[in-house]
C-alpha cells in the first residue's frame, strides 16, 4: 500500500502493487511523514486501516514485534489486538519456516530491497494454517532512518486452491496440454504431453512449438499461429484439415487439436488440447474400407444383373469383324473376286470392330475392378456422363426400354435430359463409389418408369453449386413412392422389388454420409421420384 | 421368274449387316441390307427369291413381330434367326412361327452357310410348287360345275357306273365329262389326274 502525495487525497492501491516501493526511501517520500504533516487525514487513515476486513495490516517494529493490528488481521489470523500486540510475528510461520530463518529474512530483504513480498504457508491463532500472500515493507521516518516495517497479508488459500485444482486438472487429464505464448514458446506441459511426444517437460519448456509440428506443415505454422492470437477465440484447429504430431523420434501421428486464449501474468497465452486421433482414425479407415468392399460388391452384383445386356452388346462388333475377317480368308484363298483396295478396307473395318469390344471391355473392366477406397478430386459432371454412357442404352432394354442420350428420338428410347452445370467446383471422393450411387439411382429411376409409355418417360440429371456443396439431382416422371414407404426407403433390406435385395439406397446412403453430404428423396405418387445428393465442394488446399 | 436368289439381312447393327454381306460376297452370295423391319416391309417383294437374315432385338418392330407380319403373305422367303444374344424362349417362339434357323452371331459359320444355302434351295422349291399350284388353279378354274362334281368322285375312287348312278345321269354322260376333264387338266391318263389333285391340294370327299 502506498499514499501518493502529490494527490493529497488517500488512494488505497492494494498490497499487491509493488510497483510504487520499487525505488529507494530517499528517492520517494516518506509516506508516514505525509501523514504526520497531516493530521485530519492521519485519523482518517488510521480508520481507514482498521476497517479494511480483507488485508490483514499492520507494523511490525524493528525486531519483528507486531506494533499495531486491524480488523482484516483478526479474521484471518484469529488474534484479536490486545492477544498479539507486543507479540514476535514469527509466531505467524510454521516451525519449519523459523527453523529455516524464515522470518528473519523477510525483514533483512525488505530492509535491504525496501520490500519483500512472498508466498507462503502461515498459521492462525488456533494453528492451523493458510496460505497467504505477503507484502512487507521498511518504514523510514524523516531522518531516512529505519523505523519499522508494515505488513500486508492476505489469505489466498482459496484461489491457491483453485490454482492448485486447476493444475491438477491439467496434469491429470487424458489430453496433453501445451501452453504456449504469443512468440511461440512453450510454456507449460501436463505429463500428457511428455508422454505423448516423447519428450521430457524441460525438454519442451522454453522450446519454440514447431518442434512438435512436422516438417511439412513447420512453414505455415508460425502465420496461422500469429493470426490465432490476432483474433484468439475457442476453437479447434485446422478445421477440416488433417493435423499430425511429430514426436521426438521424428515419428507423426495424427491428432485433432482444441484452442483456448488465456490471459496470465506472462500475457496472452494459448492453451492447446492435444488428442491423439491415430486409432479414430484407423476405426475410420476400417470402415471405409468395408464400405468400400461393400459397394464393390454391390457394383458386381449390379454388373451380374447387366451382363447378359453386356455380352449382346459385345456380340455385335465381334460377329461383325469374324464376318468380315472370314470372307478376306474366302476371298485371299480364291484369289479373286475382290481387290487388295477392298480387302484391305475390310481389314480396316475388322479393326475398327474389334476396337469396339475392346472399349466394351475395358469399360466394364474398370466398372467392375475393385479399388480400395481412395479419394480423389473429381469432376461429378463426367461420372454422370460416364454412368449415362455405360449403363445406356445396355441397361434396361432387356426390358423394352432404351435410353436415349439427349436429341435423339428413337420411339422406344426413354429420354436421358442432363443438365449439367458447367462451372461446377470439383469435389473430393471416391470415383467408384460415388459412381455405384449414381448408377443405383439411374437404375431405380428407370425401373419406376417402367409402366409408362417410354416416348413419355423422362430421366433427369442435374447438377448445380448450392452453398458449399454440390447438388445432383435424379428425377423421373414414375410411378412414384407411396407416403409410408418413403421414411424405410434408405434402411437396408428395403424394396420394392421382387428381386431386389434392398441394399441399393443404403449402401448409396452410406457413401454418401462417409463423404461429408446428404441424400433426400422428395416423391409425388403418379407424378414422379426425385432423389438429390450433395457432397462438398473440395477445398482449394486439396486441389492442387 | 429366274431371279437370282437374294439374302436379306435386317439389322439395326449397320456395322454388323455389312460385315455378313461382304461374307456372303466371299461365299458367292448375293445380299441386300436393311437398317429395320418396317424398311424391309416397304421395300418387301414376294416374287424376290433368296432367305431372310433377320436380327431379333431392334427398335421399332422387333424380329419375331417382322416374323408374324411376313406369316400373312402368301409367299415369302424363309427366315433364318441371327441374334447376338441366345435365349430359348426367343429361339422357341421363332421356330414355332416357322423359322428354318436361329443362329447366334459369331458362331457357327459352316452351319450358317449350310443354313443359308439350303434356305435358299428350299425357296427355289417352294416357289416351283406355289407356280404349280397357281398353274393347277388356274386349270382347276376351267372345269364346269357338273365337271367338278364327277371330278370329286373320280378323285374318291368311284367307277364310272357308281358315279352314273349318284349322280342319275347315263353312263355315257360321266364318260364324257370325264373326258372333257382329263382334257382341260392336260393329263394323259388316270394317275396324272390324281397326281395334279394331290399337287393342288385337293383332297377326295368322302
Amino acid at each position: 500500500m502506498s499514499i501518493r502525495e502529490h494527490t493529497g487525497e488517500i488512494p488505497f492501491d492494494g498490497p499487491t502493487s509493488g510497483d510504487s516501493r520499487g525505488g529507494s526511501a530517499a528517492e520517494r517520500p516518506h509516506p508516514l511523514r505525509s501523514l504526520s504533516e497531516l493530521h485530519l487525514s492521519a485519523d482518517l487513515f488510521r480508520l481507514l486501516v482498521e476497517c479494511v476486513q480483507d488485508f490483514a495490516i499492520f507494523l511490525l517494529d524493528l525486531d519483528g514485534h507486531v506494533a499495531s493490528w486491524n480488523e482484516g488481521a483478526r479474521r484471518i489470523t484469529g488474534y484479536r489486538s490486545d492477544e498479539i500486540i507486543g507479540k514476535h510475528f514469527s509466531c505467524f510461520f510454521t516451525r519449519d519456516d523459523i527453523a529455516r530463518g524464515q522470518p528473519e529474512k523477510e525483514l533483512a530483504i525488505a530492509k535491504a530491497m525496501g520490500r519483500c513480498a512472498k508466498e507462503g504457508q502461515r498459521l492462525r491463532k488456533d494453528g492451523s494454517d493458510f496460505w497467504a500472500s505477503v507484502v512487507t515493507t521498511a518504514l523510514y521516518d524523516d531522518a531516512h532512518k529505519l523505523r519499522g516495517f508494515a505488513k500486508v497479508t492476505r489469505d489466498i488459500t482459496f484461489s491457491k486452491a483453485a490454482e492448485e485444482k486447476s493444475r491438477l486438472m491439467v496434469s491429470l487429464a487424458l489430453n496433453a496440454m501445451v501452453l504456449v505464448d504469443e512468440r511461440g514458446i512453450i510454456t507449460l506441459v501436463n505429463p500428457q504431453t511428455e508422454t505423448l511426444f516423447g519428450y521430457a517437460s524441460h525438454e519442451l519448456i522454453g522450446q519454440s512449438i514447431e518442434m512438435l509440428v512436422p516438417d511439412r506443415f513447420k512453414a505455415d505454422h508460425p502465420a496461422n499461429r500469429t493470426r490465432y492470437f490476432r483474433n484468439p477465440v475457442v476453437r479447434p484447429m485446422g478445421a477440416g484439415r488433417d493435423l499430425y504430431g511429430r514426436r521426438s523420434d521424428g515419428s507423426e501421428f495424427p491428432v485433432e487439436i482444441g484452442l483456448h486464449p488465456l490471459d496470465t501474468d506472462g500475457g496472452r497465452q494459448v492453451l492447446g488440447s492435444i488428442v491423439d486421433i491415430t486409432e479414430r482414425k484407423r476405426a475410420e479407415e476400417q470402415s471405409r474400407k468395408y464400405l468400400a468392399e461393400l459397394a464393390h460388391v454391390a457394383r458386381l452384383s449390379t454388373t451380374g444383373q447387366m451382363v447378359s445386356e453386356l455380352a449382346h452388346e459385345m456380340n455385335q462388333p465381334l460377329a461383325a469383324a469374324a464376318n468380315y475377317a472370314r470372307a478376306c480368308v474366302a476371298f485371299a484363298r480364291s484369289g479373286k473376286g475382290a481387290t487388295v483396295e477392298q480387302l484391305a478396307e475390310w481389314m480396316e473395318k475388322t479393326a475398327a470392330q474389334v476396337a469396339r469390344t475392346l472399349d466394351i471391355v475395358n469399360r466394364i473392366a474398370g466398372f467392375v475392378k475393385y479399388e480400395p477406397a481412395t479419394r480423389a478430386i473429381i469432376n461429378v459432371n463426367r461420372l454422370i456422363e460416364n454412368i449415362v454412357s455405360l449403363s445406356i442404352p445396355t441397361m434396361l432394354s432387356g426390358a423394352g426400354t432404351t435410353v436415349c442420350k439427349n436429341g435423339e428420338t428413337k420411339d422406344t428410347c426413354i429420354r436421358a435430359i442432363l443438365a449439367l452445370d458447367e462451372s461446377l467446383p470439383p469435389v473430393k471422393a471416391d470415383r467408384i463409389q460415388i459412381e455405384q450411387v449414381l448408377l443405383n439411382l439411374v437404375r431405380n429411376a428407370i425401373e419406376a418408369m417402367q409402366g409408362i409409355p417410354p416416348a413419355d418417360a423422362r430421366l433427369s440429371l442435374s447438377t448445380s453449386k448450392v452453398g458449399e456443396f454440390v447438388r445432383v439431382d435424379v428425377s423421373d416422371n414414375g410411378k412414384g413412392i407411396a407416403p409410408d414407404e418413403l421414411g424405410r426407403l434408405f434402411g437396408p433390406f428395403f424394396t420394392t422389388k421382387p428381386s431386389g435385395m434392398g441394399l441399393g439406397l443404403s449402401i448409396s446412403r452410406s457413401i454418401i454420409e462417409n463423404h461429408n453430404g446428404a441424400i433426400t428423396v422428395e416423391s409425388t405418387p403418379g407424378r414422379g421420384t426425385t432423389f438429390r445428393f450433395s457432397l462438398p465442394v473440395a477445398r482449394e488446399r486439396e486441389e492442387s | 421368274m429366274n431371279r437370282e436368289p437374294t439374302v436379306f439381312i435386317v439389322d439395326d447393327d449397320s456395322a454388323f449387316a455389312e460385315s455378313m454381306a461382304v461374307f456372303l460376297l466371299s461365299i458367292g452370295l448375293k445380299s441386300k441390307c436393311f437398317s429395320s423391319g418396317l424398311d424391309y416391309l416397304n421395300q418387301f417383294d414376294p416374287e424376290a427369291p433368296g432367305v431372310l437374315l433377320l436380327d431379333v432385338r431392334m427398335p421399332n418392330i422387333s424380329g419375331l413381330s417382322l416374323q408374324e407380319r411376313l406369316a400373312k403373305e402368301p409367299l415369302c422367303v424363309p427366315i433364318i434367326i441371327l441374334t447376338g444374344h441366345a435365349d430359348v424362349q426367343t429361339a422357341i417362339r421363332a421356330m414355332q412361327r416357322g423359322a428354318v434357323g436361329f443362329f447366334q452371331k459369331t458362331l457357327g459359320e459352316m452351319e450358317l452357310c449350310d443354313a443359308i444355302q439350303n434356305a435358299i434351295v428350299e425357296d427355289a422349291r417352294n416357289r416351283a410348287k406355289h407356280a404349280k399350284q397357281a398353274k393347277i388353279l388356274a386349270l382347276l378354274a376351267r372345269l364346269t360345275p357338273a365337271e367338278n362334281q364327277v371330278l370329286e368322285l373320280i378323285l374318291s375312287g368311284r367307277p364310272n357306273k357308281t358315279i352314273a348312278s349318284k349322280l342319275g345321269v347315263s353312263r355315257r354322260a360321266v364318260e364324257d365329262r370325264r373326258a372333257r376333264i382329263m382334257q382341260k387338266l392336260e393329263v394323259e391318263s388316270l394317275p396324272d389326274l390324281v397326281r395334279l389333285a394331290t399337287d393342288a391340294g385337293l383332297r377326295p370327299t368322302e
